[in-house]
């Protein structure tokens, strides 16, 4: 593994600092991904700014208006295993214990998970739907930005030199809601999704059926992607029968453009999308029932 | 450049220079003469080199030795270190859980990682800990046996 | 075999404790002190090219690096069967990742630095990259010199072509008997490379000093095939190379035979005295070590309206890459082992090992017989499916038996076949009703029975030295390779049960070549019959001397003595008895004073007795191999109708061991067999892409976790004793994978009604017949 400085500093503001000053600097959490990518060589930082001692980083709240904040050092195993989390996003927790391993689990971090902007990233789908909002700060600087927003390709993030994510927020939900999150990979367990969706309705009195939907696909793109053809088709529906869930999800498949990889064909990659929308879109309607 | 560090292993303390690049699983092994992590893949899929570290099972491939600077780690070589078995060892043995072993450590400390923090698992949540531990040579039943039964007899110890 | 003690007895592991604490000690565990070097190899590019220049200047003026290797200077023969490689690649490069310089530095990453300074010239040639492909007479040949190489008598290379063994079987008539089948089908199938995967990747540590002495330390199944192959390219005399085998992380055959330690050796010369290690990346061991070789068979079969089997036609297509190290004596077992384990009157079968520009193919658990299986076992279903014919009954009613003329014009064995068939059936229910299929799921079963022959050369011999230590315990010396399977421990019962004491008192450690007896090679499933009958012979040995010893003491005769727990004892007169404690080494008093006796040593060799050449146009001989390990799988399954996702739900097998030395660890090699036989058959493939690979990597090659496996297991064995085993045991190591996949293969089409020839059985693969299947459904 070719070398590098290593920097672990005592606060948030002198790892800015660093950042800023050294270009060739690369903020460093649980090391899941960057270790591997150093050791292929594939990046070489000059300096590497261990995060872990900023405590501001780490953490699940919920504020006064229901919003929850997870500090970007918080682990997966620490949001799948966090009662807020459990309780109001379950399925959002359970995403993220289908990242890696255990010892993965144990390591990896959400703010890392999010930067490393894989298009497979357990975790996407889910924070999609949930709007949540990506907390950025720079020496100069502290910016929000929407996580549909974040992502500009495989790997590729906006984020800025010198800047480091903070936290994810997820916006309080104030109406009745539901979500679902499906995924498949070539086994069980322990692998990278070879496709991701999940699907949410959040009761809204404009739309036909009473409810507003979103939809959020991954590895079927160079990011992930909102199914916006099938939640038009939703929203526009009255009543989400059996039927309009079938048409929705094939519908989805207009919203992805998959390819043929190692893991799989862009045929299959399609029937998945289609099954795995279906399911979460079944999960999280019972039966066609309306909500009005 | 250089670091010193010192970590705790194995309820031993050591002070030890390290670069920054140099992994805990090369410094357990190179410079502390502790090899039951081994050495698999180098990029945390195999679970061959997972060590408890602050109470948690990690892959210690992919810890960089500096940060472990007053870390707790624990390895398979401490569970006996009182000369008795851990009930996860003798488990391991009874239940037929170790072929050519090479797996066996890291399992064993997933393993440990996970009846420390929830004494009672289910089959399932047995299969959660150690998922990210390959063997080639089990099929894994054994092991998952074994566990459970060490499981039983640590609550019957407790008790 | 009745009234022994410890053979028989599902004791516990002699390996067990070492590994549950972290004190046994694997080849990169060994330390050499700070003089170590390390070593890493520069390797091809191309699948195929001439090297017309290497420039290795500059690697060698790198501060750190200590010496550089390249075929140039390194380029003799070496080869198992077939000596067709060289130690560093000569002239030419045939697979992506062959050796061509090695480099040995201070640090690895020097080692890697200096082998990015080492200029190679290529002249690329055309490729080969299907085993069809490769007997076509317009392919590239891939050995021109192939009719100069030195090969093994029962190994038939083709000069001229890519063909490194063509094994052929002509038995009876069966072109005029498939004119009587009532139903005869004919299909292709295909077996992608594997990669063994043990959790150890290989690593070799080489010394040489400066009298020219060689120690090489190595995580290898063969030690013994090692130092031979080895000495001989080096030219060195044998007792000057000395092979440590500390424990092996697993090996399933991939650490058979001789890899990287071809290229590590030559560096410890060239940094002598200086200790170099060479260790494989994870990424390098799924190219550059061995790879399970790929298959395309064509398998015909008929039977009449009866179900009897009359005839088969069977053709296999090995890639076996671009070296055969293995591939050439894989490819005679297919042929001697072509039809399956059935009573077949009329054969065809040509085996054909094909050199392509793929990565070399070794030995994988099972040496073949998965790959076969997978087409024979489908056809068989296929026919039962077609006729009507229960696929358990069928099996049953064509089974070897005791009496049989095998495939090769042999008498078979006694066997329990057929009893394993209807165990596995009978465990798995398959006379029960399926248990009700989740909504969107579909509930499958398959069968499949298997054979195998350990393949090995008619004089694969093993040895054993029995030494007793003051307080009667035992080192038993072998070179058996313990790499999981549990043959230290199956080796202390048998010599315990010989001489009458306890297996914990029998200490059996890794080899050395300096110390320890002879040993072929950890291969074939063949240690508990051939290292067992070593063993056997060598406890034999020094329980004869030990009771000699006590008959002179006594003045009796030694047909009334016998040893039990430790002590001499005399059937007739209980007040004798002698405890084996110092007397197996300071000996015993005679009645006339003198001292008689010395240390006790048990020396045991065995040689298989009968093996005969087969005819080369024919296949035909009166003993092909020593014997066939029989058994059968069943399996039951639910599918995802959506997903093509398979749950496995239920696995029942059976095989006849003979004798069970030790019943728990036969359970042990079955479930383990089952995990690799579904993990194979479920997931694993090896992607080459123009000779390249493209999932080299543990993230990327699938194998099976713990959530994969089955929810049920029920492991069995039979007993129908081997007659020259020692108490009657066969192996059965390897044995235990082969029947999973098509078992597997054959419940998926009783599932959904859809044929997957190809494996691994993915959910894709099953997706796409599904739609298959709805569109043809549709247009009838």
């Amino acid at each position: 593994m070719p070398t590098f400085a290593y920097v672990c500093p005592p606060t948030l503001n002198d790892c800015l600092k660093l950042l800023k000053e050294n270009p060739g600097a690369k903020p460093y959490a649980g090391g899941t991904d960057l270790m591997v990518k150093m050791r292929d060589h594939a990046v070489s930082p000059q300096m590497l700014v261990d995060l872990k001692k900023i405590d501001k980083l780490k953490g699940i709240r919920e504020d006064a208006e229901g919003n929850i904040i997870i500090g970007a050092l918080t682990t997966h195993a620490e949001i799948s295993e966090s009662p807020v989390v459990l309780e109001k996003y379950p399925f959002f927790a359970h995403a993220c214990r289908w990242v890696g391993s255990q010892q993965i689990r144990n390591r990896g971090t959400i703010g890392g998970n999010i930067c490393n902007g894989s298009p497979a990233a357990e975790t996407l789908p889910s924070l999609y739907i949930l709007d949540a909002r990506i907390h950025l700060e720079s020496i100069s600087s502290t910016r929000t930005l929407p996580i549909r927003e974040f992502f500009c390709g495989p790997g590729k993030t906006c984020i800025l030199p010198g800047e480091i994510v903070t936290a994810v927020e997820i916006p309080n939900i104030s109406v009745e809601f539901s979500g679902s999150y499906h995924r498949q990979g070539r086994r069980k367990v322990v692998c990278i999704a070879m496709v991701t969706a999940a699907a949410m309705w959040r009761q809204d009195e404009t739309s036909p059926s009473g409810m507003r939907f979103s939809i959020a696909l991954g590895s079927v793109a160079p990011t992930v992607v909102v199914a916006k053809n099938a939640e038009n088709y939703l929203n526009e529906c009255a009543v989400c029968s059996d039927d309009v869930i079938e048409h929705a999800a094939m519908t989805a498949l207009k919203d992805a453009s998959p390819i043929s990889d190692i893991r799989t064909t862009c045929d299959y990659r399609n029937d998945l999308v289609y099954v795995l929308t279906k399911r979460c879109l079944k999960d999280i309607i019972c039966g066609g029932r309306e909500l009005k | 450049m250089k670091h010193t560090i010192t970590l705790n292993v194995n309820g031993q303390k050591y002070t030890v220079d390290v670069e920054p690049q140099e992994k805990l699983l090369d410094v357990l092994r190179d410079k502390l003469d502790i090899t039951s992590p081994k050495k698999g893949c180098e990029m945390g899929e195999c679970g061959a080199c997972t060590v408890i570290m602050n109470g948690k099972a990690v892959n210690s491939c992919l810890v960089l030795a500096v940060e472990s600077q007053d870390a707790v780690i624990t390895t398979v070589e401490a569970l006996h270190a009182d000369g008795k078995l851990h009930p996860l060892q003798q488990a391991f043995i009874d239940a037929g859980a170790v072929q050519c072993g090479f797996c066996t450590p890291g399992m064993i400390m997933s393993a440990k990682a996970l009846l420390d923090t929830n004494p009672t698992p289910t089959e399932m949540e047995i299969k959660e800990a150690i998922a990210g531990n390959f063997c080639r040579c089990t099929g894994y039943k054994p092991i998952v046996d074994a566990i459970q039964s060490a499981a039983a007899v640590m609550k019957k110890e407790g008790a | 075999m009745s009234g022994t003690k410890v053979v028989g007895a599902s004791v516990t592991r002699t390996d067990a404790l070492e590994k549950v604490t972290g004190a046994a000690k694997y080849t990169d565990d060994v330390k050499f002190g700070p003089g170590m070097l390390y070593a890493k190899l520069l390797r091809s590019p191309h699948p195929h090219a001439k090297i017309v220049k290497i420039d290795t200047s500059k690697a060698e003026a790198l501060p750190g690096v200590r010496a550089v290797a390249t075929g140039q200077e390194f380029n003799s023969y070496i080869g198992l069967y077939l000596l067709d490689r060289t130690l560093y690649a000569f002239d030419k490069v045939r697979y992506v990742g062959e050796p061509v310089a090695g480099v040995a530095a201070d640090t690895e990453d020097i080692a890697e630095e200096a082998c990015k300074l080492i200029e190679v010239e290529y002249e690329e040639l055309p490729a080969v990259f299907d085993p069809e492909y490769a007997l076509d007479p317009q392919a590239p040949i891939i050995h021109e010199k192939l009719g100069e190489y030195e090969y093994a008598p029962f190994i038939f290379p083709q000069a001229g072509t890519n063909i490194s063994n063509y094994f052929k079987v002509r038995k009876g008539d069966p072109e005029n008997a498939f004119k009587e089948c009532a139903c005869v089908i004919e299909e292709e199938f295909y077996v992608p490379h594997l990669q063994h995967t043990p959790l150890e990747p290989h690593v070799a540590v080489a010394k040489y000093d400066h009298s020219g002495f060689c120690t090489l330390w190595t995580s290898s199944q063969s030690p013994f095939a090692q130092r031979n192959l080895l000495a001989k390219a080096l030219k060195m005399p044998y007792n000057k190379l000395r092979v440590i085998v500390p424990y092996l992380g697993g090996g399933f055959g991939c650490k058979a035979g001789v890899s990287i330690e071809a290229c590590v050796i030559p560096l410890a010369m060239k940094a002598s005295p200086r200790p170099v290690k060479l260790r494989m990346t994870r990424e390098e061991e799924f190219f550059c070590t061995f790879v399970r070789q790929g298959l395309k068979a064509k398998v015909k079969i008929g039977v009449n309206d009866e179900g009897k089997i009359l005839a088969m036609e069977n053709t296999y297509y090995w890639d076996a890459g671009a070296y055969t190290e293995y591939g050439v004596n894989i490819t005679r077992a297919s042929g001697y082992s072509s039809t399956g384990p059935y009573n077949v009157p009329n054969v065809k079968a040509d085996a054909y090992c094909c050199y392509t520009n793929h990565p070399v193919g070794g030995p994988m658990r099972g040496f073949g017989m998965p790959e076969i299986h997978w087409a024979i076992e489908q056809v068989i279903d296929i026919i039962c499916r077609k006729t009507g014919m229960d696929p358990v009954a069928f099996r049953a009613k064509n089974a070897l038996q005791g009496g049989d003329i095998t495939v090769t014009g042999g008498v078979m064995h006694d066997t329990g076949l057929q009893k394993c068939i209807l165990k596995a059936a009978e465990d798995l229910g398959w006379d029960k009703p399926k248990h009700e299929a989740k909504p969107g799921k579909r509930v499958g079963r398959g069968i499949a029975a298997m054979w195998k022959a350990p393949a090995m050369p008619p004089d694969a011999s093993s040895g054993a030295i029995l030494k007793f230590n003051e307080d009667a315990t035992v080192n038993l010396l072998v070179s058996g390779m313990e790499l999981g399977q549990g043959t230290h421990t199956v080796m202390a019962q048998i010599a315990a049960e010989v001489l009458g004491i306890a297996y914990e008192t029998v200490r059996v450690h890794t080899p050395d070549t300096d110390y320890s007896p002879y040993e072929w090679q950890t291969v074939a499933s063949r240690l508990t019959w051939s290292m067992g009958n070593a063993v056997k012979m060598a406890a034999e040995d020094a329980r004869t001397q030990i009771l000699k010893l006590a008959s002179d003491h006594w003045d009796c005769a030694p047909d009334n003595l016998d040893i039990i727990d430790g002590y001499v004892i005399h059937k007739g007169d209980p007040s004798k008895t002698q405890s084996l404690k110092h007397m197996v080494i300071y000996g015993l008093t005679n009645k006339d004073g003198l001292l008689k006796g010395g240390p006790i040593i048990g020396r045991g060799n065995f040689i298989p007795p009968d093996v005969s050449a087969l005819d080369k146009e024919t296949g035909q001989g009166p003993k092909s191999v020593v014997h066939f390990t029989t058994g059968a799988q069943a399996v039951e399954i639910e599918v995802d109708e959506e997903t093509g996702v398979i749950d496995i739900k239920k696995v029942a097998s059976c095989y006849d061991v003979g004798k069970a030395i030790n019943p728990m660890n036969v359970v042990c090699q079955t479930i383990g067999g089952i995990y690799m036989g579904l993990s194979t058959g479920l997931f694993e493939q090896l992607q080459l892409r123009k000779g390249n690979p493209a999932n080299n990597s543990l993230a990327d090659y699938i194998t099976a976790t713990v959530m994969d496996m089955p929810e049920e297991i029920f492991p069995s064995f039979v007993e129908v004793p081997q007659v020259d085993g020692p108490f009657g045991a066969r192996g059965v190591g390897e044995h235990t994978m082969v029947p999973t996949a098509p078992a597997l293969a054959n419940a998926v089409y009783d599932a959904l009604g859809v044929r997957i020839k190809s494996m691994p059985v993915t959910a894709e693969k099953i997706l796409c017949e599904l739609k298959v299947q709805r569109l043809e459904s549709q247009t009838v």
